[in-house]
């Protein structure tokens, strides 16, 4: 057990997180009131293509997700809402509170009352529920809905076939829009998104350090403007900057949160309502260090034997991207050097699981097993019958993600308490769990 | 013996079935799951393809593997698997639709050693401009890839013949199936389900001979009065004993969208064209869909409406498994739509065992529903 205590420092950076994520949902209201293109859906797979677009905005499939999540009630209400519709319980929960905001009227009204109707919906299908979803809020809100298929299978045909989508796509769009798609803003967008990418992958790489720079609730947060603006400027300069702090806060030994007696994996999602159980740990001066859904983002060389390495900058290749074609194959190519977290992909998540709490230097950690999320359980218990096999202590509790009905804070806080204690943990005076200081 | 008890024998013998179909040619058997592998190129290189269905037990298994939270056909599936009943596998296929069946697939394939498993994209979006070539694609890699396992090249000739087999019998079926049509149907839907069933768990030439001789019986054969004719719809469904539960109590069940029915043999003939592979994929894409496959254009909801007209449908049961999402998706709207028609509806959420009390209750209050609409 490492005892050592390292100086710590409020991120510098984190500020101008906050401030990007509050431009994100304010720029779809602006963009509507000046007439400009607003879509709903989950691009991020693809957020380099939609940059051809412009100006454009895009609240997800709605814009309260996190304000319906701080409060219980709210989100109760949205979920039974969707319940008396007919939906079961046993729908991805993060897709049910924006289908609740459907159906109370919310998800295309702004905070001061007007209502947008988007020009349409815009789905990758790496995830199953967001396909259906987009379905349904296209017949829903009489828009017409743009799906892209995106293999889980990184094989010249499902290259090929993403490519073939997205540039009829583009014709689509232009259609339905009545805009010019811009060719000179994909290339740049797609340009930014390799390098955010990138840096994203580099800054996760020296969470690997003792001590690290961060632990997973900060880059829980840190990796938020990838979700949903990577592709912009100031998505780059805010990694650029982040990326200096990091290797400054590595140079200098500056730590997460001042001790790292043991260091934890936490794989799966946490409950959104109740982010602060990631720093639980704290209490005990241990943090939790990796997730697999942060290298969900970020550019990475995955090897077979599960190690993550920094992909490729741009640069270095060789792929040229001097027109609408090149960049679209530049985009794809990205989108298939992703961490794996897709729905599809888990046929190697129970060794990658092992290789990157190895990796990481980890010696125990958390599985949360999510009902409110199909996609991400596959494989779960294998990765944790993998990581027990390796010797890795691994401690397990129940949740759904978005659904506050599917908890028992006292339950798992007791249930957690009692795994780090079974690992000799006990807890330390002075480390005390804070409120979460950022949103979700 | 007649051909339907013959079928039915099978689909209660289908472990024992597949060994000694094995012995008779020693041959290899592959497991696949959900009804987008193209069992035609399995049969041309020599393998019996057999459908994975679950037991319909309590569970007690499972859980090491896969959550509590997967659906019954998965963790029934996979109680199966642990319990060895599959143990004469050597192949896994899965054409991916659902992540629950993914689950059971590579635990399968990690906790049993098996000889070969491999699993390939099929278009979500179905209906687009470019599905079909990259299908195609993978076919030719999935072909690719049996025939590395095997050590023998599929043959055009031979695959061609396995095509025209597949294609006789899903229209012998198709033929099975509109004999529903008529006011007196001269066979049950459970006794349907168990045609279909057969078919999806033995040699397809076999099963084309029983289906032949079962056409040829079946005129005249009478099944008891029944008080409502009714669709079934609904998730992964091979649970013989809930649609004879439901028939029981005078519901005949005429027709289906379930992928252990009509989903699996619907959409008409391969066409024997000269890229086989592709006439291949362009079938599998322009069958019946699963929700999960019904997107962007919704073609689910027009063929189910064509399918209670043709087979006039009084009452719609819609069998949700318990946590199946995408039919959970798709259940409101369907079922907007069917009120829309003024079909009367029920919703059953079925699970690995069934509450029999209460479920009698519902279909009992659902007939009397029905028989008090049409009089």
């Amino acid at each position: 057990m490492n005892n050592t205590k390292y100086e710590t420092k409020p991120i510098e950076i984190w500020p101008k997180m906050k401030e990007l994520r509050r431009w994100h949902f304010k720029h779809t209201w602006e963009t509507a009131a000046k007439g400009g293109t607003v879509i709903m859906g989950m691009p991020e797979a693809l957020l380099g293509f939609l940059a051809g677009l412009g100006d454009y905005a895009y609240p997800s499939y709605g814009p309260y997700f996190t304000r319906m999540i701080k409060d219980v009630s709210a989100t109760i209400e949205c979920l039974e809402t969707v319940e008396a519709h007919g939906h079961t319980k046993d729908m991805c929960s993060v897709m049910r509170v924006y289908i609740g905001q459907l159906y109370m009227g919310l998800a295309t009204k702004s905070p001061q009352g007007s209502t947008i109707k988007p020009k349409f919906i815009f789905q990758v299908t790496n995830c199953h529920t967001m396909a259906q979803t987009g379905q349904l809020f296209s017949d829903y809100l009489g828009i017409p809905y743009l799906s892209i298929d995106l293999p889980y299978k990184s094989t010249p045909q499902a290259r090929k076939y993403v490519v073939n989508q997205l540039l009829e796509g583009i014709e689509w769009m232009e259609k339905v829009t009545g805009k010019k798609y811009d060719d000179e803003k994909l290339i740049e967008g797609v340009k930014t998104e390799w390098k955010v990418e990138w840096l994203w992958a580099a800054i996760q790489m020296q969470t690997q350090n003792i001590p690290s720079p961060y632990d997973l609730r900060n880059t829980w947060s840190l990796r938020m403007p990838l979700l949903s603006m990577r592709e912009r400027p100031e998505t780059l300069q805010y990694l650029e900057a982040l990326y200096d702090e990091t290797k400054w806060r590595v140079a200098n030994q500056i730590s997460a949160r001042g001790m790292e007696r043991m260091r934890l994996f936490f794989e799966g999602f946490p409950p959104y309502y109740y982010i602060q159980i990631l720093k639980q740990p704290e209490q005990y001066g241990c943090i939790y260090v990796i997730n697999e859904n942060n290298l969900g983002h970020g550019l990475w060389d995955i090897r077979p034997d599960g190690t993550y390495l920094v992909g490729q900058p741009l640069e270095k290749t060789g792929l040229p991207i001097r027109n609408r074609e090149e960049a679209i194959e530049a985009e794809v190519e990205l989108a298939f050097h992703r961490g794996r977290t897709s729905t599809w992909y888990s046929a190697p998540r129970h060794h990658e699981v092992v290789k990157r709490a190895k990796d990481w230097k980890c010696e125990a950690g958390v599985i949360a097993l999510d009902r409110g999320c199909h996609g991400y359980q596959v494989s779960i218990m294998e990765s944790k019958k993998a990581l027990q096999e390796a010797g890795f202590p691994v401690g397990t509790f129940e949740h759904s993600q978005s659904d506050p009905r599917e908890f028992s804070e006292a339950q798992t806080v007791d249930r957690m308490e009692s795994f780090f204690e079974s690992l000799g943990l006990e807890k330390l005076a002075g480390c005390g769990p804070e409120k979460a200081e950022a949103d979700e | 013996m007649d051909a339907l008890t013959k079928l039915q024998n099978i689909v209660a013998n289908r472990h024992e079935y597949a060994q000694n179909w094995k012995r008779r040619n020693n041959g290899k058997v592959a497991g696949v799951f959900c009804i987008y592998v193209p069992e035609e190129i399995l049969h041309a290189l020599g393998i019996l393809s057999v459908r994975v269905f679950g037991s319909r037990e309590p569970d007690d298994v499972t859980e090491p593997y896969i959550t509590s939270w997967w659906c019954a056909h998965c963790r029934g599936s996979m109680a199966e698997v642990l319990k060895g009943k599959y143990s004469y596998i050597e192949g896994l296929v899965y054409a991916v639709s659902c992540p629950h069946i993914f689950q059971v697939y590579n635990s399968w394939a990690r906790q049993k050693g098996i000889e070969y498993a491999y699993d390939f994209s099929v278009p979500e979006n179905s209906c687009n401009n470019f599905a079909l070539d990259f299908l195609s694609a993978e076919f030719g890699d999935f072909a690719h890839s049996v025939e590395a396992w095997l050590g023998k090249k599929l043959d055009k000739e031979v695959f061609s013949q396995s095509v025209e087999l597949f294609n006789r019998n899903r229209q012998l079926l198709e033929e099975i199936y509109a004999l529903r049509k008529s006011d007196n149907p001269p066979i049950s839907g459970s006794e349907s389900m168990e045609v279909v069933m057969a078919g999806m768990s033995m040699d397809k030439a076999e099963h084309t001979q029983l289906l032949q001789q079962l056409l040829a019986e079946l005129p005249g054969r009478a099944v008891p009065h029944h008080r409502a004719r009714l669709m079934l719809l609904g998730s992964e469904n091979d649970d013989v004993g809930m649609v004879k539960f439901i028939e029981s109590y005078g519901g005949l069940v005429v027709t289906d969208d379930l992928c252990v029915g009509s989903r699996y043999f619907g959409g008409g003939p391969i066409a024997l064209d000269s890229d086989l592979l592709k006439a291949t994929a362009t079938r599998y894409l322009n069958r019946p869909h699963c929700p999960q496959k019904d997107i962007v254009e919704r073609r689910r909801i027009p063929r189910i409406l064509q399918q209670i007209q043709d087979y006039r449908v009084q009452g719609v049961i819609y069998l949700l498994e318990k946590f199946c999402e995408p039919h959970a998706y798709d259940l409101p709207t369907i079922k907007a739509e069917l009120d829309k028609k003024g079909i009367t509806f029920l919703i059953l959420e079925t699970d690995l065992t069934t509450p029999v009390g209460q479920f009698r209750t519902r279909v009992e209050a659902f007939m009397d529903l029905i028989e008090a609409k049409v009089s």
